[in-house]
Parts: structure tokens; sequence; C-alpha cells
């Protein structure tokens, strides 16, 4: 089905490099990118460190951090799906997102509906203000 | 097919109001060559991807835009 150099690309590779120069996820979340190699500043523009000011934009800075690191290498791993080391290194970076959704939500309610902190009542989903509403803030 | 979650993929914080800026992104989002439409085209194109290499990287672009 591909050809022979793309073959190569596939399965030829050997990520131990790549691995090590990869962006951490903060630096990755406020450059939009992963990976060093693929990252064009625009003109002189520096992108803004980012903190929380209390425990819960703290959590969900985190939670934005490593769900993009997680979402960057399962782009990554779609085109090149047998590259062990990014395999690991995403499941390390999906099991830490889903504690932090958990740890958010338990302290400050649902962010999916599939969530266990909507066995409450009121229904919690409509509570807590939208995103687009400073509901984050 | 798909699920949402209730927070943003980055963090705004919107202090002042600018008209310019707004329609500048109003029209990224929803304009001729914006996200939008973007999306749309990487979800219908992905039909006809002949590999789940393909399939997969156009649905999960087009998802997240």
């Amino acid at each position: 089905m591909y050809n022979e150099s793309e073959k190569e690309y596939l399965e030829g590779e050997n990520s131990g490099d790549r691995l090590m120069s990869l962006y951490s996820p903060q630096e990755g979340y406020i450059k939009g990118n992963l990976f060093p190699e693929l990252y064009d500043p625009y003109k002189n523009y520096k992108p803004l460190m980012l903190r929380g000011i209390d425990e819960k934009s703290r959590i969900l800075l985190e939670l934005g951090e490593i769900s993009f690191a997680s979402h960057e290498l399962n782009l990554y791993l779609d085109v090149h799906p047998k590259d062990n080391s990014m395999i690991k290194l995403f499941n390390n970076y999906r099991r830490k997102a889903n504690q932090l959704m958990n740890d958010y939500e338990n302290k400050f309610g649902p962010i999916t509906i599939d969530s266990e902190a909507l066995n409450v009542v009121p229904f919690a989903w409509e509570e807590e203000a939208w995103p687009f509403e400073g509901g984050n803030k | 097919m798909w699920a949402y979650e209730k927070r943003l993929q980055y963090p705004v914080n919107i202090k002042n109001k600018d008209l310019k800026m707004a329609k500048l992104l109003t029209t990224q989002y929803g304009g001729s060559n914006g996200e939008l439409a973007a999306a749309l085209r990487y979800l219908n194109q992905r039909y006809t991807m002949p590999d789940n290499r393909g399939k997969a990287l156009l649905t999960d672009i087009g998802t997240e835009e």
C-alpha cells in the first residue's frame, strides 16, 4: 500500500533522538507545538509564560498543558503508528491528563458529561458558568 | 461521534474591547478560510481517504479545529 520510501519513514524510525528534543508540555503549550523542528516564531513575538492565580486556574492550566501534549502525540502517532517510545510517552500524558481531569471535577464540577461529579442535585452540568462566559476563571 | 469538554483549550482573559481585533478574530474563526471551514473540509475529505492513517489524521485534525 505504501511505496518504499514511505515504508521506511513509517517503520525504520528510531525516535530516541526525537523524544529527547521535544518541548516540555508547558513550553509546547505556549508555543502551540510540541516539536521544536516544526515551530516557527512569529517575527519577534515571545509567547507569554502562563501561571494560574488560584488552585482552580492552576489545575486547569496544567490540564490544558498535559492534554495538549497528549493530543500532539496523538496526531504524531496517527502517521507514525509504530513509534514505541512515543506511544509510551503518549500514554503517560494521557494518564496524567485523566488524573488532573478527575481532580478538577471532584473539586470544581464536571468538565465532561461522563463525570462522576454529575451525581448531585440539582443537575451540575448547567450550574457552572460556560467557559466562553468566564466559567474557567 | 463527538463529545465535548466544558473547558477552553487555551486560557483567555479579555481585558479591553477592541472592535477591529474582534473583526479579525471573527473572520479567522468563521470566514471563508477560517477554522470552521477548515474543520468541515477535513471532516468531509476523510471519507475519501484510502487508509487508516489518513482517516485517523483527518478526523483528529478536523475535531481539533
